[in-house]
């Protein structure tokens, strides 16, 4: 297993707003934004460049193109070790659960908090 | 509309705009709109489907969009705007998103499975024609301004039984 050390973070996510909020949160934790993208297809392409380096990917679920859920099972085809935690509005068992079930490690629901954040991301890496 | 599909929305409005975003918040006369509605300088949008569909809109002039950014910004310890940039935009879009959400969340608990389309803002005064759906119409007094809640919603086959 890869070390899941805390350090370098992609950000997928089609809001800019949040982007900066998560990118925030995150360097006040002690961890480094490798790259944000604003949707799934830049997702996937940007942790296949930062493979191996990238230790967690946070991946909205609504993006236009492709969505959050689709960039998983992608990112999972090519790196079944892969950290991805979810990010989204939408809190719906349903949703969680296939997110889950697809092999998120951990999901965070907007509005985001500093702390729960912070949280979910060591949770996710342990 | 049944008023179990229209709280979600108008709590979620509020649970957003007042706890989240720290606005003093005061809720107008509901009214239905058909025809059209005319855009006030920002209007950002959210479509939902699924076991019912419709969308969401958030509508507000152009000062009161850059005073809610800002404030949004501020939260983020990032400097107020004065013009309506990508990240002041992305913030509006933002705050539409946050509502549709919470709201659907809400509704997955009465039964109803929705999915949400990626929002969209448009900027100016534009006729944004209503075609087959009314909206409700719910006016929100903040401090900062008014910005009217917009909600339109169709039943599928599925209904809400008590």
């Amino acid at each position: 297993m890869r070390n899941k050390g805390r350090s370098k973070i992609i950000i997928a996510d089609d809001s800019m707003f949040i982007v900066r909020q998560l990118t925030q949160i995150m360097m006040s934790g002690g961890y480094t934004i490798t790259e944000s993208v604003l949707n799934g297809i830049e997702a996937v392409d940007s942790y296949k460049r930062h493979y191996p380096e990238v230790k967690l990917i946070t991946l909205d679920i609504t993006m236009p193109g492709m969505t959050g859920i689709e960039a998983l099972e992608l990112i999972l085809e090519f790196d079944p070790e892969a950290t991805v935690v979810m990010v989204s509005t939408l809190g719906t068992e349903r949703l969680v659960r296939k997110s889950l079930v697809a092999g998120a490690k951990g999901y965070i629901l907007k509005p985001l908090k500093r702390d729960r954040v912070l949280k979910r991301l060591v949770k996710a890496m342990e | 509309m049944r008023a179990v599909y229209l709280n979600p929305f108008i709590e979620a409005s509020y649970t957003v705009l007042r706890e989240v975003f720290k606005f003093e918040i005061t809720r107008g006369d509901a009214a239905i709109c058909t025809g059209a509605i005319t855009s006030e300088g920002a209007a950002s949008t959210i479509e939902f489907s699924g076991d019912l569909s419709g969308s969401l809109m958030l509508l507000m002039k152009e000062d009161i969009a850059i005073k809610i950014a800002s404030r949004m910004l501020e939260n983020i310890e990032m400097d107020a705007i004065t013009t309506l940039g990508n990240l002041g935009k992305a913030s509006i879009t933002e705050v539409a998103n946050m509502i549709t959400g919470r709201s659907i969340t809400r509704l997955s608990r009465l039964g109803f499975h929705l999915s949400l389309s990626p929002p969209t803002l448009v900027l100016g005064n534009k006729v944004i024609e209503i075609k087959d759906i009314p909206y409700f119409r719910i006016p929100l007094s903040l401090s900062v301004g008014i910005v009217n809640l917009y909600v339109a919603i169709r039943e599928g086959e599925k209904k809400y039984e008590k």
